[in-house]
């Protein structure tokens, strides 16, 4: 495959390669290494046709648009005309989506080809994979570590080489972690920059769609595909939508980096692999050496991010998912009174982490505890935001590992759901405050595993952050990602 | 620590029917991360700072097609003539 997305689409619209092959391509590489990696839970059958209709026109003559033949996976919680939509829970089975999603249909109307959902955590409640009613897909880089999650089936299916974009969702770390973990980039926009029309809610407050890609230029071509206003989403912005290719090879010659203090003392430095930590402490150096100022900022209330968004994430997702009760779609217990037609629907139908998730939201929200729990956390949210525009001040973008450590094993977590909560360390701080965020791979450990680091922008700089991250993977060089046979996995450097 | 009858009125208040086990397995893993959340008590707020308004854009107000009914009624566990059918209110 074409290492660009720019260069898949432009043979594609100057008739150089079809986008049926193009298509077949991907799925040729979706049979050799799903039977391991088990990135996808669906393949959609219209995509033949749809790549088809795009080399019909391509031969009338007209440009199917940037993402002509361009193939794409879709996070099983955004909305595909007639197709299944589960978000990997049992209580979503048998249910077909009637419309698609705003990003989706953008995406197709810009050409793309969508091949089919991917896995994820049951409703994008886990930062592994391993939470789906499905099965728990393996990181392309060692098939006995997690891609990460809740985005983990996309993450995996673009470092898997099967497809050049997936979009996923990211709620409190749901794009960049996995991305973090594969080897690739994620890219989370600006809360309101992409219409969140037919992606199954979450946190309604937090709940952002984006890219997954091999590199940054091609996560700019997606976002300006996917960004802009919506009537269907009122939470979509009317903020003008920015040429994200323009100047992204500018470089960061005398660009101000924050990088937050409390994150650099000793103790929480502790909480990191080694091998991140040093890669970290070389990558800061390698962005002063390439013209950066690197300045340290002061976010007093960081360390209350974890707590304060799974109080919020947690709290809107116990509302949100009450309308998952066995009536109108998917998984209806057999009962005798409606009050047994809900409860036992519900048991029956999710998954232990969206049960302790709901507990924990509804207990926040419960009379007598209201002001103490979620109330207290959308206070100490807006002080975070606040002591970030502060950063601000002092900063263009504010800079922090993805990931405290890279890919972890299969089964290493699941006991333990705190432990696994504290992987969202460094990107629950941008979902609290809306801000786009960028995870860019940094490196590979000792164990050849893939690094990342993160770039935060202000509101609305989505433009500054991916010139930041352009100029990272200009540097560092983008991963040359696992060659995968159908046998085994086999990692080729 | 929250007791077995905390979990079970949560439950309740939010329709899940749980089992003895899963009472104290999520009951155990609910107060352990409750322990982890206090940490927000003693994060000092200034009262003065808001979360950013994100200003929701309100659409103009013309009416127009919503989903259509047969559509909807296709992933319907159980419907009859255009109405969806639940066992009754006890």
């Amino acid at each position: 495959m074409k290492p660009s997305i720019r260069a898949i689409a432009e043979d594609v619209r100057s008739g150089t390669r079809s986008a049926v092959d193009t298509l077949d391509e991907s799925l040729v590489q979706i049979e050799r290494s799903d039977p391991t990696v088990r990135a996808f839970v669906r393949h959609h059958a219209p995509a033949h046709s749809i790549a088809e209709s795009i080399d019909r026109r391509v031969a009338n003559g007209e440009d199917p648009g940037p993402l002509a033949g361009v193939p794409v996976a879709l996070k099983d919680n955004l909305a595909l005309e007639n197709e299944a939509l589960s978000c990997c829970s049992k209580i979503l089975y048998g249910y077909v989506s009637p419309f698609s999603a705003t990003a989706v249909e953008r995406l197709v109307a810009a050409g793309a080809v969508p091949v089919g959902h991917t896995n994820m955590d049951e409703f994008g409640m886990g930062s592994s994979c391993e939470n789906s009613a499905f099965f728990a897909t393996r990181n392309p880089w060692d098939r006995d570590r997690v891609p990460g999650g809740s985005s983990g089936g996309s993450a995996a299916a673009v470092a898997a080489s099967c497809v050049p974009v997936a979009l996923g969702s990211d709620t409190g770390g749901s794009i960049r972690q996995p991305a973090a973990l594969c080897g690739v980039v994620g890219l989370k926009p600006t809360y309101g920059r992409v219409s969140r029309y037919g992606l199954v809610a979450f946190a309604s407050s937090l709940d952002q769609i984006g890219p997954i890609t091999r590199n940054v230029e091609d996560a700019a071509v997606v976002l300006g595909v996917l960004a802009g206003e919506d009537p269907r989403d009122a939470t979509s912005s009317s903020e003008p939508v920015g040429d994200y290719l323009s100047g992204i090879d500018q470089g960061i010659e005398g660009l101000r980096i924050g990088v937050i203090k409390q994150f650099e003392d000793a103790e929480q430095m502790a909480g990191l692999a080694p091998s991140v930590r040093s890669n970290w402490a070389a990558t800061t150096a390698m962005l002063t050496e390439a013209g950066a100022q690197v300045v340290e900022v002061d976010l007093p209330s960081v360390h209350a991010a974890i707590a304060t968004y799974y109080v919020l994430a947690n709290s809107e997702a116990s509302a949100n998912l009450a309308r998952f009760d066995g009536i109108r779609y998917g998984h209806r217990a057999q009962t005798r009174t409606l009050n047994d037609l809900y409860e036992q629907s519900r048991s029956e139908g999710m998954g232990p982490e969206v049960k302790r998730r709901i507990l924990l939201g509804t207990f926040a929200l419960s009379s007598g505890y209201y002001d103490a729990y979620y109330g207290k956390a959308c206070a100490v949210a807006g002080q975070l935001t606040a002591e970030l525009s502060a950063a601000f001040e002092h900063c263009d973008v504010v800079m922090t590992p993805t990931s405290p450590t890279s890919a972890f094993r299969i089964g290493e977590r699941t006991a333990d759901p705190l432990a696994m909560y504290l992987s969202d360390v460094f990107t629950t701080v941008a979902s609290l405050s809306g801000l786009p965020a960028l995870a860019v791979p940094s490196g590979l450990d000792d164990e050849g595993l893939p690094m990342s680091v993160q770039v935060v922008g202000q509101r609305f700089d989505e433009g500054r952050v991916l010139r930041c991250g352009h100029a990272i993977e200009s540097q560092l060089g983008t991963l040359v990602l696992p060659k995968i046979s159908a046998a085994a996995l086999e990692i080729d450097p | 620590m929250l007791s077995s009858s905390e979990i079970k009125h949560i439950a309740g208040l939010a329709k899940l029917r749980l089992s003895a086990e899963e009472v104290q397995g999520l009951g155990a893993d609910l107060s352990r991360v409750l322990d982890y959340i206090a940490l927000l008590d003693g994060v000092a707020v200034d009262e003065t700072v808001a979360k950013q308004d994100t200003d929701p854009q309100t659409r103009a107000d013309v009416p127009s097609a919503g989903l259509d009914v047969e559509a909807f009624l296709n992933n319907a566990p159980k419907d009859l003539d255009r109405f969806l059918l639940v066992p009754a209110i006890k």
